[in-house]
């Protein structure tokens, strides 16, 4: 993705690293690098993150508003996402290449939000037929090193688990007209159920191997790619983003994606839900943050 | 229409004195991709600005007829403000303007005989915002970024609001909630004064009416409120360079 020219002695290096399950940072094929999120950093969105995976720095932002139905799903409410390319994320960014790449992404969460196992859409119906919820996920990309879709599914999970989606407390059809009442208080709300959120895994085919979370360099040296969304142990979502796969070796990247997934998922989950309790839910005041 | 803009115990609406600013808090160097960045928090209003450059002019920037290539982009998050999502905000006349002003600004305090030929980004993202004072957090933003970029500079230059009550008072650097109560609002960026140099102002912009004798002194409100940021972007410039000189030394 990046202009980021390396040799062909440093491709041969990184090539026979992964081969000896010895990446050029040390890691195994199955590691991810670190991560490090922080929520709520957005007073003006309903629930927010920053995450950052190695360099990759990403905001991800959230607002609800009240919109209609689908005619053919009457009771389930909608999710849409955006992905924004900060210019100075990558060169390629400059002009229309971020462009592609955003709508590639948005697509990606689009499907793997839209199984049925993956997200519960009913949550966000207020009166079937009539009103619902439109969460509005916004990505922004501010830093780019390689593996952006799997930093912005981790992303938008933490931002899902900490988006707080007002209360309806009462709704009334009179006439066609829709009267709601939204709760008088605004720590009064809802919560939704992020448990089985997609989580959206990259696994890379480098030679014979695949590895998950590949860097800037070791994209450059794939033969091929596929993205694995993963909701708990199901996978909702395939999509090859580059190269071709012998079904031999994609079923193992499967394996390995769901494997992966289920443990990052776990520590996500823990992790969301102490840094909650460290901080409580109301909005955060330390200067320690990174957006304080 | 004008609300009660400062209490009778002389406290604005979110408790601040008449000459009191917002808490700002700075970081720099927060993106490592660009050549300088800098985060700048002013009351509830984010701002990232990033440098990348001085470079070889690309071909789009080189067919313009300039000795210097400075391209300026701004761009509001969708989740920005208060209420309803944003529109992704593109080629706007309002966001035209606000890249204009911000190029016209920073073109008179680099040092462009230093760069011919070349070319400088700055990138401003606004993460969130606070009323109508983006374009100061956005000038304050830029300025640190250029300075960790080490671009060359005459002076730094800061921008701040200021606000008339209807009993005549200055306010310094004013709120959303203040602004869209009604009082008239000056922004300005402003190169402080150092030594011999008097202060020069470099961009004034002025909404609805002032009497003419108030002028002066909403102006010098203003201009005190430039010099009280500089010395706060001056603070955060010489702890980060302390912080990174102490960290280069253990490292080795």
């Amino acid at each position: 993705m990046a202009y980021n020219p390396l040799s062909e002695a440093e491709k041969t290096f990184i090539l026979h690293g992964v081969q000896d399950d010895f990446r050029n940072d040390g890691r195994s094929r199955r590691d991810y690098r670190p991560m490090e999120f922080e929520t709520n950093v957005i007073t003006s969105a309903s629930g927010s993150t920053r995450f950052c995976l190695a360099n990759s720095d990403i905001i991800v932002g959230i607002k609800p508003e009240i919109d209609v139905p689908l005619s053919n799903r009457p009771n389930e409410g909608k999710i849409d996402f955006f992905v924004d390319c900060s210019a100075n994320a990558l060169l390629d960014f400059e002009g229309r290449g971020g462009e592609e790449l955003a709508l590639e992404i948005s697509n990606c969460l689009r499907l793997a939000y839209s199984a049925a196992e993956s997200f519960d859409l009913k949550a966000l119906c207020i009166l079937p037929k009539h009103q619902c919820w439109k969460l509005f996920v916004d990505i922004l990309i501010l830093q780019c090193s390689g593996n952006l879709y799997d930093a912005i599914s981790f992303a938008v999970k933490c931002a899902l688990f900490n988006t707080r989606i007002p209360r309806v407390s009462s709704a009334l059809l009179d006439g066609g007209n829709v009267d709601l009442t939204l709760s008088d208080d605004p720590l009064d709300c809802d919560r939704l159920n992020v448990e089985s959120a997609p989580l959206l895994v990259t696994t890379c085919r480098i030679g014979d191997q695949c590895v998950v979370d590949p860097s800037t360099e070791e994209e450059i040296c794939s033969t091929g790619s596929i993205v694995i969304g993963v909701s708990q142990d199901k996978v909702t979502l395939l999509k090859t983003i580059s190269g071709s796969f012998h079904p031999e070796t994609l079923e193992n990247s499967i394996d390995l994606a769901v494997n992966t997934a289920l443990k990052i998922n776990t520590k996500l989950l823990s992790a969301l839900k102490e840094e909650e309790k460290k901080i409580g839910p109301s909005i955060r005041h330390h200067k320690s943050s990174f957006l304080m | 229409m004008n609300h009660e803009l400062i209490s009778p115990q002389g406290l604005r609406i979110d408790g601040r004195r008449q000459n009191e600013l917002r808490q700002i808090s700075i970081k720099l160097g927060v993106l490592d991709r660009c050549d300088g960045s800098s985060f700048y928090l002013h009351g509830n209003t984010k701002v990232i600005a990033s440098i990348s450059g001085p470079k070889h002019p690309s071909k789009a920037s080189s067919k313009k007829d300039e000795n210097f290539y400075f391209n300026v982009r701004v761009k509001f998050a969708t989740f920005s403000k208060n209420g309803e999502r944003q529109k992704v905000m593109k080629n706007s006349k309002l966001l035209g303007e606000f890249e204009l002003n911000l190029k016209n600004i920073f073109k008179s305090v680099i040092l462009v005989e230093k760069y011919e030929k070349s070319q400088l980004d700055l990138n401003i993202e606004i993460l969130q915002t606070d009323g109508g004072s983006e374009i100061c957090a956005a000038v304050n933003a830029a300025t640190l970024a250029l300075i960790d970029a080490g671009i060359c500079m005459r002076e730094y230059i800061c921008a701040c609001t200021a606000s008339l009550t209807s009993d005549g008072i200055p306010l310094l650097d004013v709120s959303h909630l203040e602004e869209i109560s009604g009082g008239p609002t000056l922004t300005i960026a402003a190169l402080p004064r150092i030594g011999d140099h008097d202060q020069s102002v470099s961009f004034v912009e002025l909404s609805q009416k002032f009497y003419l004798k108030d002028l002066n002194k909403i102006f010098d409100c203003a201009l005190r409120g430039c010099e009280k940021i500089r010395a706060i972007l001056d603070e955060a410039i010489r702890s980060n360079a302390n912080e990174t000189a102490i960290s280069e030394l253990t490292d080795n």
